[in-house]
């Protein structure tokens, strides 16, 4: 399987009144990301199912990163993935196909890496726009990383 | 039922349809009520459409999952209303219940409550966006009426016109600016494809009480006779759709 851990973009402070899940993305996170995934297209990143978390941040760097979902692919909101990982993440994750996309929050995301490829401690550090290609089986230490993309080499493979 | 939005509004919010979701979610869980399970994926349907109308993607795929979590439920409570007593029905009833055992675990699933926090979490669609939108289709679902053999035509195409129809219908709901004549063309459809899945259901045996004696011949003909009417009365409702642009 081939998963691919995206932090969701840039997104707007905290304000009074409006929960943590509601925040949106800034003007300058959307800008970024665009940007973002345009790098990522050009070095080929496609995926057969995108999985999300509820949070609008989360759902709105998706939508972004749904142009790259194959015509036939499927994204899906996983409320898995507004916390720690755990089992059922797994499973959700498992039952979807063999180049997955996820997009969710830190620490959580980090923490789901660092279990995949079996480290003790935080093994990658998620930028805002970052996504980390994983490569290898669905469990405890059976995958590798094959690259680490933060986002301003993502800019920079988009403007060629 | 949600009353169609203000004109004046130059944010549409997906609130009023959320609400009606959420309000048949515990009448489609207890069954007893098939308005609750078509409520249900009326909603979801009517959702899609807000998002398609701003060319949003994710969520769709889930209201699209919710929506067919309820199909096989929806389609047993329209034969059970069709069907006589006796052991069809029976058969039907038993078939209910595990589908119903289906509906349940969509509605326990946690992608159900995500669906449910993430929704209302969305901006509300910019009126002028749903505008450009909806006149596309309406343009559309005008050129494609035109190339449509109404007579001839496989029942799929005309099926698939009508889910197009239906689209522009609560797209023009959305905007709070429903027409009469996508109405009018809406109900013909629908009778034209009732005739067609009560044909269907006489040529697979059913008894069914609503066909009210009738043999599949005579069904049919009723059903030749509703696509030559469509076909009589497109060209005024191609031009009243012309007329009401928006």
């Amino acid at each position: 399987m081939d998963l691919f851990v995206v932090r969701h973009a840039i997104a707007v402070p905290a304000q009074e009144g409006t929960g943590d899940e509601s925040r949106p993305l800034s003007e300058e996170g959307r800008a970024r990301f665009a940007r973002c995934v345009r790098g990522m297209r050009r070095l080929g990143l496609r995926f057969d199912r995108l999985l999300h978390s509820p949070y609008l941040r989360a759902v709105e760097s998706a939508e972004a990163l749904s142009t790259l979902v194959q015509p036939d692919g499927v994204t899906a909101v996983s409320a898995h993935l507004a916390g720690p990982p755990t089992a059922s993440l797994l499973a959700e994750i498992a039952e979807r196909g063999e180049r997955l996309a996820v997009v969710g929050h830190e620490p959580w995301l980090g923490e789901l890496t660092a279990h995949l490829m079996g480290s003790t401690g935080p093994s990658v550090e998620f930028k805002k726009g970052a996504v980390a290609h994983l490569r290898g089986e669905l469990e405890k230490g059976g995958m590798d990383l094959v690259a680490l993309l933060p986002p301003r080499v993502l800019v920079r493979v988009a403007h060629g | 039922m949600p009353k169609p939005r203000s004109k004046r509004l130059e944010r549409i919010p997906v609130g009023p349809w959320l609400d009606h979701l959420e309000r048949h979610l515990p009448v489609a869980r207890l069954g007893g009520d098939p308005e609750g399970v078509h409520q249900l994926r009326v909603a979801a349907q009517r959702l899609r459409t807000w998002l398609k109308l701003q060319g949003l993607r994710v969520l769709d795929d889930d209201l699209r999952w919710l929506r067919n979590g309820a199909g096989d439920v929806r389609d047993l409570d329209v034969s059970m209303s069709l069907v006589e007593p006796g052991p069809y029905l029976d058969e039907l009833r038993r078939r209910w219940r595990i589908a119903h055992g289906d509906l349940l675990r969509v509605l326990d699933a946690p992608r159900l409550r995500a669906l449910l926090e993430a929704l209302p979490r969305l901006p509300a669609a910019r009126r002028e966006r749903v505008l450009r939108a909806t006149r596309r289709w309406l343009r559309k679902t005008r050129r494609v009426g035109n190339r449509l053999d109404w007579e001839r035509a496989p029942e799929e195409e005309l099926h698939a016109f009508r889910r197009r129809v239906r689209r522009l219908r609560y797209a023009l709901d959305w905007l709070g600016e429903p027409r009469k004549a996508v109405k009018v063309l809406s109900e013909e459809l629908g009778d034209v494809n009732d005739l067609a899945v009560l044909r269907d259901r006489l040529l697979r045996g059913e008894h069914l009480a609503a066909a009210d004696g009738l043999t599949v011949e005579e069904v049919t003909e009723r059903l030749a006779r509703s696509r030559a009417d469509a076909a009589k009365n497109w060209p005024s409702l191609a031009r009243a759709l012309h007329k009401e642009s928006l």
